[in-house]
């Protein structure tokens, strides 16, 4: 059981997102967008922190890298879609290069999820 | 009537005898009976006007008031004396003295009018000629300015009573001038004369025709109820004047542009409303002649609103209500802050800080724009020597309009203000300009871009990408920089075109050797997506937001490298044909300068900017820098560029003996791309690495 922070701008996602997780038997927090989800970063330190990339205001990359400064050891999940331009894997690799610890391509199923939390948490 | 016939041969006798004038018509106005007299003063038979309503007559000099008072006091008290101007068949004008009776029969009724009228001599009444002069156009006889004015107040006051509308119609001449100038003054006041002829006849009897002076005539249509209404009437006067003249023999044509200004729409005066009509009449000129305009208010106010925004924005330049900020430009690769550019603001008193979209599309191609780089060029050198006394000195871009770069003298501006800031070195300010800047006239945009560069300032080209960005334009121009527009960099990631836009801008940059920065890099993964595709330098949101003076030393002290750039290279391949094409191209290019081939003195540039300069800082020292291979194209490839720059400097000196030394050049050029073969085939055999 773990207490994992999601970050997330697609409101239906992350709401599904959660549920999964709390079936899952994780503690769940939301944060519709980068900004939110320092805020609640810094009032409950997180063990886990799922953020989406691509987001207005402040996108997942700026999340990682502010996450990272005030606590390097948080474990952090990127997932990402990607849009036209730009494959899902050049969101991942970039988040990865600054510290995520695993990445998830959009579409994913639970046992993916499930999968790369338990890898995280490690 | 009851008469005997004494009577009766009496009045004929009268009739036929009498110098006077004498009409006599039925009780709806029409002539039943005209003397010999009448002929003689009019111009027109008896056949020509029995049946007819005098009112063919009129010559336009009075107004519909003065007819309707005329009826009125012969229809109350059945007689009616006064002066009249008619127009005689011939055109003349015919002043007549005029007496009108009602003739009535045996119980009051009126069966008939009787008018008894004689010819006012011109020099009867000087006064009354006099008058005539003041009021009335000599040539055609038509109503003057003066008279039109005058005409106008009543009609824009019967308007108002009748709740109608009232048409000023400001008429000028296309193609008088080559009629005046071919067949003389005497054929160009017979075609004035015939044009107001044709107009007289063409208009209502209610409305006025004048002549303003020249070939320039307005006719008042009055009584409309809808605007639409005075389109056919226009339109008549339009083909009623463009069919041929007959002038000296000679068949001529002209035609007209009317310009069409309406009460109470366009105008609540006299003044306003001829003013309105003439500025439509040159619009009607410049949308090709032959035609009508109908004044646009809104155009005429929004022209309104530009001027006086363009005096509130020259008040604020007297006012010192511009600023400057700064947006710092960085090597993402390196993690170092290259520069800034300036970027004008306007503080305004009530709105507050503006942008330039706010204010610099007034003042586009205007000499306002001059005045306001002038300042933004001064003011930034100003800053620049203020940081440096701080012991920041940093290179600055400075946007540059086309209109200034295109004043003649703007070089020799430069050179002045360069001279009063001997601090500064030149090679610190970069002048970006638009792609659009120079098309004007390209040759002296290039002449002045080239002094410019003599001077030793730079030039960026800046929104790349949006305008004329044709491979031939963008190769003559000596731009160091090429700046990506941000729209295509701020959609990169999620645009493909505009991806792949940014990627060939960057290639295109890479292959003529110019510095490439992308402008709009909104965050951290922008500049990731950048540094693959080779762009190193980047401006942008996700870097800092403009910001004043004062803040940039502590910004730039502060600036660290986002962790994300560090970690995104480029692919570590040297593109050897790339490398190879681009210093053989060069070593030409300096050849044909020598030779006085080319004119432009080619853009050696540092060899660090280069491509393989960049490999070789960037990947080839850390991976080889410790072979005498690597070592050696290191020096080979400075030795080219720094003898490329030699030769060049020396043909202003010596340029036999510049052309005599072109060989060595090639010889270096060769060495250094056999040596980089070698290098790869060592590399690619995996001699080195291992």
């Amino acid at each position: 059981m773990a207490k994992i922070l999601v970050i997330e701008d697609d409101t239906q996602f992350c709401q599904m997102l959660a549920q999964m997780l709390i079936q899952a038997g994780h503690e769940v927090e939301t944060a519709l967008n980068g900004v939110l989800g320092l805020e609640r970063f810094r009032q409950s330190i997180p063990d886990l922190v799922i953020t989406d990339i691509m987001m207005p205001e402040k996108d997942g990359i700026d999340v990682i890298v502010d996450i990272k400064r005030q606590n390097a050891e948080v474990r952090i999940i990127a997932i990402s879609g990607g849009r036209r331009a730009i494959t899902p894997q050049f969101n991942l690799d970039s988040a990865a290069l600054i510290g995520a610890v695993q990445v998830l391509a959009k579409p994913f199923n639970r046992e993916q999820l499930l999968a790369a939390i338990a890898a995280a948490l490690e | 009537m009851t008469v005997n016939l004494d009577a009766q041969r009496l009045v004929t006798s009268l009739l036929t005898h009498t110098r006077e004038g004498i009409v006599i018509t039925d009780v709806e106005a029409n002539i039943v009976e005209v003397n010999n007299a009448f002929g003689e003063l009019t111009g027109y038979s008896r056949a020509e006007v029995i049946g007819r309503n005098p009112r063919f007559l009129q010559s336009g000099h009075h107004s519909p008031e003065f007819y309707v008072e005329l009826w009125k006091t012969l229809l109350e008290q059945g007689y009616w004396q006064g002066e009249l101007r008619n127009r005689r068949k011939d055109g003349r004008m015919l002043a007549e003295r005029m007496s009108l009776a009602a003739i009535t029969d045996a119980h009051g009724a009126t069966t008939h009018y009787l008018g008894i009228f004689s010819c006012i001599a011109a020099s009867e009444n000087n006064e009354r000629h006099l008058q005539q002069i003041a009021y009335h156009d000599a040539l055609t006889g038509l109503p003057n300015r003066l008279l039109l004015l005058d005409r106008l107040e009543n009609a824009v006051a019967r308007a108002d009573r009748q709740n109608s509308l009232l048409a000023a119609c400001y008429l000028d001449l296309d193609g008088f001038k080559p009629v005046n100038d071919l067949l003389g003054h005497a054929a160009g006041d017979q075609l004035l004369t015939m044009v107001a002829e044709r107009l007289h006849h063409c208009a209502r009897a209610s409305d006025t025709v004048a002549r303003l002076g020249g070939d320039e005539f307005v006719v008042l249509l009055s009584g409309l109820t809808r605007v639409e209404e005075c389109e056919p009437m226009i339109q008549r006067l339009l083909s009623v004047l463009a069919a041929p003249y007959r002038v000296s023999d000679q068949t001529c044509e002209v035609t007209a542009s009317i310009g069409v200004a309406l009460y109470p729409l366009d105008g609540s005066d006299a003044d306003t409303l001829l003013r309105h009509a003439d500025q439509a009449m040159y619009l009607a000129k410049q949308a090709g002649r032959n035609r009508h305009v109908l004044f646009d208010a809104e155009h005429d106010r929004q022209v309104r609103a530009h001027r006086q925004q363009l005096s509130r924005i020259e008040a604020a330049l007297i006012a010192h209500e511009f600023c400057l900020y700064f947006q710092p430009k960085v090597d993402l690769y390196q993690g170092v802050v290259i520069g800034a550019e300036a970027l004008v603001r306007w503080q305004h008193p009530e709105q507050g800080l503006l942008p330039p979209s706010a204010f610099l599309p007034v003042i586009e191609n205007h000499l306002l724009m001059v005045k306001l780089d002038h300042w933004v060029f001064a003011e930034t050198l100003n800053q620049m020597e203020r940081w440096q006394m701080q012991g920041l000195p940093l290179a600055i871009s400075i946007n540059i309009s086309a209109t200034t770069l295109q004043q003649t003298g703007f070089p020799d501006w430069l050179a002045e203000q360069l001279a009063e800031h001997p601090r500064i070195p030149p090679r610190f300010i970069e002048l970006e300009i638009v792609e659009t800047a120079a098309l004007d006239d390209l040759k002296h945009a290039l002449q002045a871009i080239e002094r410019c560069i003599q001077l030793g300032v730079s030039f960026a080209l800046d929104d790349f990408g949006t305008g004329y960005s044709s491979l031939a334009y963008f190769r003559r121009f000596p731009v160091r920089t090429l700046k990506i527009d941000q729209s295509f960099v701020r959609d990169m990631l999620v645009d493909t075109e505009d991806m792949a836009i940014v990627e060939s801008v960057v290639n295109l940059a890479q292959a003529f050797q110019r510095m490439v920065i992308a402008e709009g890099m909104e965050t951290a993964l922008h500049g990731a997506a950048l540094l693959r595709l080779g762009c190193h330098c980047a401006q942008g949101y996700g870097i800092a937001r403009p910001m004043p003076a004062e803040a940039l030393p502590d910004w730039v002290r502060a600036f660290k490298r986002h962790p994300l750039w560090s970690a995104s290279t480029e692919p570590e391949t040297l593109p050897l044909l790339r490398v190879e094409s681009e210093h053989r191209t060069l070593a030409r290019q300096v050849d044909d300068f020598l030779q006085g081939v080319f004119t432009h003195t080619p853009v050696v540039g540092d060899e660090r900017a280069c491509r393989l300069g960049r490999w070789c800082t960037l990947q080839g020292r850390s991976l080889y820098g410790r072979l005498s291979l690597f070592q050696s194209i290191e020096l080979l490839h400075h030795r080219f560029h720094a003898l490329a720059q030699e030769l060049i400097d020396l043909h202003e000196l010596d340029s036999k003996l510049s052309t005599k030394r072109i060989p060595e050049l090639y010889a270096v050029c060769d060495t250094l791309i056999e040596q980089l073969y070698r290098l790869q085939q060592e590399l690619s055999t995996n001699l080195i690495r291992s």
